[in-house]
């Protein structure tokens, strides 16, 4: 019976929060399949501790701290599974503007290294503090503060250069 | 960062994932709901083991202690440390343990002839 409850709760959450660690996990590593990936563990994860976690309450900054040390551990060890896909996905047509601003973005974003990436992510995409982000990340918040400032710079540096040679790289 | 920096690197965030060429993915609840449980049972087989193996170094430490199994002993297990303490003074060995005693000759103090103390051999000057 309790396990019934506690697979139901879950469930809830699941399908409300899931779009939305499968949008932070694609700023993290740049494919929506390695987004659904890291969206599965992650979910499976906090399953796996749900009782102790819904205890201890604010599940969601639980969920996006799970997302972000999975990503980490999975760039280290570099185990992405590939996926084959049947057929490449149509979207829809998208005016040349906003594409290449998408592109360029992303691309710049995917040149920094993967902490800087994680960081910048948590404090202005999640909003978190740097102390949030230091505890997330276990590094200490001089670590936030300064891994914040050298990815914001780099960032700029290579939107600085033309659209083109972002997307050269 | 300002305030204004912050924004605008939130708004080129929201640009990237407001993706629309962005494939249309499946939920994942029904498969992390089997991960988590697959991952709760692996655990706790982990801990029994654990326990189990923490039960068993006991037992072990337990039996392989001095002393374990013997209460009535009343010795202690270890000789005590030094020579061992005796009330008579041991003999030297002989060199020649086979053989009879040799005799001995007491001197007599007043300069007459030694007598052999045991028998069996003659002095020279016994004649």
């Amino acid at each position: 019976m309790r396990e019934a409850v506690r697979e139901r709760e879950f469930r809830e959450f699941a399908e409300a929060r899931q779009a939305g660690l499968r949008r932070s996990a694609y700023l993290l590593c740049g494919d929506w399949h390695q987004a659904q990936d890291l969206t599965q563990t992650t979910l499976m994860k906090l399953y796996a501790a749900w009782g102790r976690i819904r205890r201890d309450g604010n599940v969601d900054a639980y969920a996006r701290t799970i997302l972000t040390r999975v990503f980490i551990d999975q760039y280290r060890r570099r185990t992405w599974r590939e996926e084959l896909v049947e057929a490449v996905p149509e979207g829809h047509p998208v005016a040349p503007a906003t594409l290449e601003l998408r592109l360029v973005m992303r691309s710049a974003l995917m040149e920094l290294p993967p902490r800087y990436r994680a960081v910048l992510v948590l404090r202005f995409w999640e909003d978190w503090s740097v102390e949030q982000t230091a505890e997330a990340l276990r590094v200490s918040p001089g670590t936030v503060k300064s891994q914040s400032a050298r990815g914001l710079r780099r960032l700029r540096e290579l939107l600085g250069t033309p659209a083109h040679e972002v997307n050269g790289r | 960062m300002s305030e204004r920096d912050a924004a605008d690197l939130r708004d080129a965030f929201a640009a990237v994932v407001d993706d629309p060429a962005a494939p249309p993915m499946p939920s994942v609840t029904d498969a992390a709901v089997a991960g988590g449980i697959r991952i709760r049972r692996r655990r706790a087989v982990v801990s029994a083991g654990g326990a189990l193996a923490v039960v068993a170094l006991a037992v072990t430490l337990a039996a392989g202690l001095p002393g374990a199994g013997s209460g009535d002993r009343s010795e202690p297990a270890t000789p005590p440390s030094g020579p061992p303490a005796s009330s008579t003074p041991s003999a030297p060995p002989s060199e020649n343990p086979g053989r009879s005693p040799t005799p001995t000759r007491s001197v007599d103090p007043t300069g007459s002839a030694a007598v052999p103390s045991t028998g069996g051999a003659r002095s020279p000057d016994s004649g």
